[in-house]
């Protein structure tokens, strides 16, 4: 959710305002972005309210930031830390869509291979096209769990593109007149689905 | 259930929920409502004996929006309290489940208790 600006309080509000942001600076960076405006709207009408003037008021709101924030400094700590896959929606959509649509292409052109290959097509041959419909299907599945934002994601991203770059390997078997640039093509989609896997565990804020 | 995470929950694994977590659910229950309302809900509800700080309130929110229990519920003006944008929340229907599945275990506490005439009985 974007970060949202609170509208100008008026003056005699605005000292308590600027000490109530300052306080909030104890929170975490990630926290502070999303519900400081809200907090700070919160702040507003609690002193609007007759009763929260005064010392009390303060002492309430100080000892609130004082029980709260350290703790979620450390949920935010263990989320860093923590080696379980947070997903940012927004960027893991497009990977999860791109997997789905390479996946279901690959069935396509799989499945128009074993069929007109027919009986004609050798054993090592069908096998390579059979693991090529086995590695589309586990990148659909890929695909679906990162728009789901499963936990399940990284493991199958990563069964996924292992599998794919064993496809590879076995096809260059097959066609030992593969060029480099189509290997390296066929082996660019598993690579970058391994390092944004990756990448993404890197960047878990949340958990 | 299960979440976005690819969790499978049930209500009662979520169990027992923290106090104030509870306080927030169940003033959802009844209607969506912005931060300072949820605020005031719990304090007239509770006779201003549980009042929630907007570090607990928000803090708890953010949980509770992580584990799905409770959701957003867009922007509006209250007009009661000036023309500020002010974000709603509302209660989810897993977040309904738990909320009845903790009022079910306080509930079998408090008749616990009471079978131990630790408390007196039931005034209607």
């Amino acid at each position: 959710m974007s970060e949202r600006t609170v509208t100008s309080a008026g003056p005699d509000l605005h000292v308590a305002e600027r000490a109530y942001r300052l306080l909030l600076r104890a929170y975490p960076s990630g926290f502070r972005a999303r519900y400081g405006c809200e907090m700070t709207l919160l702040f507003r009408d609690q002193r609007r309210a007759a009763r929260a003037t005064g010392i009390r008021f303060w002492l309430e709101i100080i000892s609130d930031v004082a029980r709260t924030a350290p703790a979620l400094r450390a949920e935010a700590l263990r989320a860093q830390l923590n080696p379980s896959f947070a997903m940012e929606e927004g960027r893991m959509k497009p990977m999860g869509i791109l997997a789905i649509l390479i996946g279901l292409v690959q069935i396509a052109n799989a499945t128009i291979e074993l069929v007109g290959g027919g009986a004609a097509l050798a054993a090592f041959p069908r096998f390579a096209v059979l693991l090529a419909i086995v590695v589309a299907v586990l990148l659909v599945v890929t695909g679906v769990a990162l728009v789901q934002r499963s936990l399940r994601a990284p493991t199958l991203a990563t069964v996924a593109a292992v599998a794919w770059l064993a496809l590879v390997v076995v096809t260059r078997a097959i066609h030992p007149w593969m060029s480099i640039f189509t290997m390296l093509l066929a082996t660019v989609f598993p690579v970058a689905l391994l390092v944004y896997v990756w990448m993404a565990r890197g960047r878990a804020v949340t958990h | 259930m299960t979440t976005r995470e690819g969790r499978s929950r049930t209500p009662e694994s979520m169990l027992p929920l923290p106090p104030a977590t509870f306080q927030i659910l169940l003033s959802l229950v009844d209607e969506e409502r912005h931060g300072y309302a949820i605020m005031q809900e719990v304090a007239a509800r509770t006779e201003d004996t549980v009042r929630l700080g907007p570090g607990t309130l928000y803090g708890t929110l953010k949980r509770l929006l992580e584990a799905a229990l409770v959701e957003e519920a867009g922007e509006r003006a209250d007009p009661r309290l000036g023309d500020e944008r002010r974000r709603y929340y509302s209660i989810t229907k897993f977040g309904l489940s738990v909320a009845r599945a903790e009022a079910r275990r306080l509930d079998a506490m408090v008749r616990a208790a009471r079978r131990k005439k630790l408390i007196g009985p039931e005034t209607a």
